[in-house]
């Protein structure tokens, strides 16, 4: 699927920051990504502490804030690029491969759906954390970018209500949007940013402070709109959220990407036969053993710590064991590497450069993998 | 002493007294125009110390906020300067005119209107600056958002204004004259009329004030009472 936000050599510093500085004496960026891509239709979540970049770089997206160098571009849409790619000397280059999953259409109203069919007008909006609604109906504060922008009354009203509809929102149109509930809020302002058509919609914490059953409506609002065709870039400290919503995880600190540090699977748990484990059927096909009692869970996570490599058949308490081969040998940092599989699903897992000597791992090396059930975590 | 005169007072009340409604008309009237032309200046200065950076803005801000308790007579005295015939304003004959009280409340009204309105605007969201841009806001389309969301500060700002100006003494005295069907407020004759012992017109004045104050009073607590739901203006 094509790009539909494509980031390369960013880099931000606050003006006014008085933060680290590099060995030149310079300020150290903010923000500094080499490279990120999302694609229409894929979500990607932002995950680190408070202060990693998250917020900042949403805000770049938005065009909220502009960089100091490098490109954000959204060729759907217009385009908007700044600077060159000078500044600082490119970091560690990670670029994780974001899958993109989920057909168009999904379950959003077919008029929705429709609306996005190559008819982005807007580049990117943001969601903010604690969003402001104006002190108005929820229909004004929905209808309000379009009533900016001279749209005509009936197009308003029909996109508006559609807008509302998708979220789930349509009942409570003529409410006062302040009295909302924080997971109404949310959802009346996605409705006001999806009225606009963004190709790429941008959403800062937008599950935070807010009860669990509002979540899992905005991430079943968020995966529909990405359905549809719309590129969603998240910002989350829920974890268990992020690996529920995630196409692609971005692990962020002091402003730069990380690498992941885990496996996501994709499937849906089902009750085993015995009873005493449970199966999680990936979409690659293999079934993975995980604790019993998660069925519906449709995601699986596996520390790449968890799993061990041998160079035979592993007689262990391990449930699952998969027979495969190395795809690429990575360093990360120190002694440590990224060992890449191909097990029939794709496992990557973090091996100590005296492990890999010992086993003599190297791209194409057959492998055996194993990691007990316990060690899947299921959202 | 005032008991006596209160009963005559409301007598005077109800008998629609010509005087003492052409007083109330000037009074309300000065008041009125003075705030308005306050409010006309005043607001557009407070939404642009709220929403633009330039040097100074502080000393603004604080110079703004300390004017609030300007002495309506200093006042009376630096616009009496202007206005006499010795004053650099004096050709234009305005001194003891309605419009010379007018232009004295207006500059008493003047840092009202305009700290309050900065205050207003300033403790709004700082998000929902934000959301108009990402939302495709234009600048005055963002300005004129902002305004609205604080439109219940901006509507406090301005009767809290007409409610000072209504009251006030110094300058309506200093500038007008206290004449006669001219430019007589409700203070300036309950200054003279009780300087004369004639309570009677002074009182039912001061019940007509405490009336308006009352009045207007009562449109603040309205706004506050109302303000989380937001249901008015």
């Amino acid at each position: 699927m094509s790009a539909a936000l494509e980031i390369s050599g960013l880099r931000f510093t606050y003006p006014d920051l008085d933060g680290a500085r590099t060995p030149s004496g310079d300020l150290q960026p903010t923000v500094s990504i080499d490279e990120l891509s999302v694609s229409a239709g894929e979500i990607a979540v932002l995950i680190g502490d408070n202060g990693s970049g998250k917020t900042t770089l949403l805000k770049l997206v938005a065009g909220l804030l502009t960089p100091d160098a490098g490109r954000i571009e959204m060729p759907f849409s217009q385009s908007r690029s700044h600077g060159s790619h000078g500044g600082a000397p490119a970091a560690s280059s990670v670029t994780t491969s974001c899958a993109a999953r989920g057909s168009a259409g999904g379950g959003l109203t077919a008029e929705f759906a429709a609306g996005f069919t190559g008819e982005f007008t807007d580049a990117a909006v943001l969601v903010h954390q604690k969003p402001y609604l104006f002190a108005e109906n929820v229909f004004a504060n929905v209808a309000y970018p379009l009533r900016i922008r001279k749209v005509a009354r009936a197009e308003v009203h029909r996109r508006t209500l559609t807008a509302l509809d998708t979220v789930g929102l349509k009942q409570l149109s003529g409410r006062w949007a302040p009295s909302l509930s924080g997971g109404e809020k949310q959802r009346a302002a996605i409705a006001r940013a999806l009225v606009l058509r963004p190709a790429v919609l941008v959403l800062d914490e937008p599950t935070s402070n807010i009860d669990y059953g509002s979540v899992r409506t905005i991430e079943a609002v968020l995966r529909e709109l990405a359905d549809s065709g719309v590129a969603v870039v998240v910002s989350t400290h829920n974890m268990a959220s992020a690996y529920r919503l995630a196409d692609c995880l971005v692990p962020l600190a002091a402003g730069r990407r990380q690498r992941l540090a885990v496996n996501l699977l994709r499937g849906r748990a089902v009750p085993s036969e015995d009873g005493h484990i449970g199966v999680f059927r990936t979409t690659y096909g293999p079934e993975v053993f995980c604790p019993a009692g998660w069925e519906g869970a449709g995601t699986a996570v596996v520390r790449m710590d968890d799993i061990i490599l041998s160079t035979g058949e592993m007689v262990s308490s391990a449930q699952n064991r998969f027979r495969g081969t190395v795809v690429a040998v990575e360093p990360i940092e120190h002694d440590l590497f990224c060992v890449e599989l191909d097990c029939g699903i794709p496992l990557s897992c973090s091996l100590t450069y005296r492990s890999v000597e010992e086993l003599g791992i190297a791209s194409g090396a057959a492998i055996h993998a194993a990691f007990k059930a316990s060690a899947v975590k299921l959202y | 002493m005032l008991l006596p005169s209160f009963g005559e007072a409301l007598g005077l009340l109800a008998s629609g007294d010509r005087e003492l409604l052409a007083i109330t008309a000037n009074s309300l009237n000065f008041a009125i125009c003075s705030t308005v032309i306050a409010a006309l200046i005043g607001i557009p200065l407070g939404i642009v110390t709220t929403l633009r950076e330039f040097p100074g803005k502080r000393v603004v801000i604080s110079v703004s906020y300390t004017l609030m308790g300007l002495p309506t007579v200093v006042v009376g005295l630096l616009v009496f300067s202007l206005l006499s015939r010795s004053g650099p304003l004096g050709g234009f004959g305005l001194m003891f005119s309605p419009a010379a009280v007018i232009i004295g409340q207006a500059i008493l009204a003047l840092p009202i209107v305009v700290s309050l309105v900065y205050g207003g605007l300033a403790r709004l969201d700082p998000e929902l600056y934000e959301t108009l841009i990402t939302l495709g806001a234009s600048r005055l389309q963002r300005t004129v958002k902002i305004v609205r969301e604080a439109r219940i500060s901006v509507a406090a700002a301005v009767l809290t204004a007409f409610g000072r100006v209504v009251g006030e003494v110094g300058a309506a005295m200093m500038l007008g004259g206290n004449i006669r069907w001219y430019t007589r407020t409700i203070t300036t004759a309950i200054a003279l009329e009780t300087a004369k012992g004639a309570f009677t017109l002074s009182v039912a004045l001061g019940i007509v004030l405490m009336v308006v104050a009352f009045g207007v009073n009562f449109g603040l607590n309205y706004l506050v009472k109302l303000r989380p739901r937001g249901r008015i203006l």
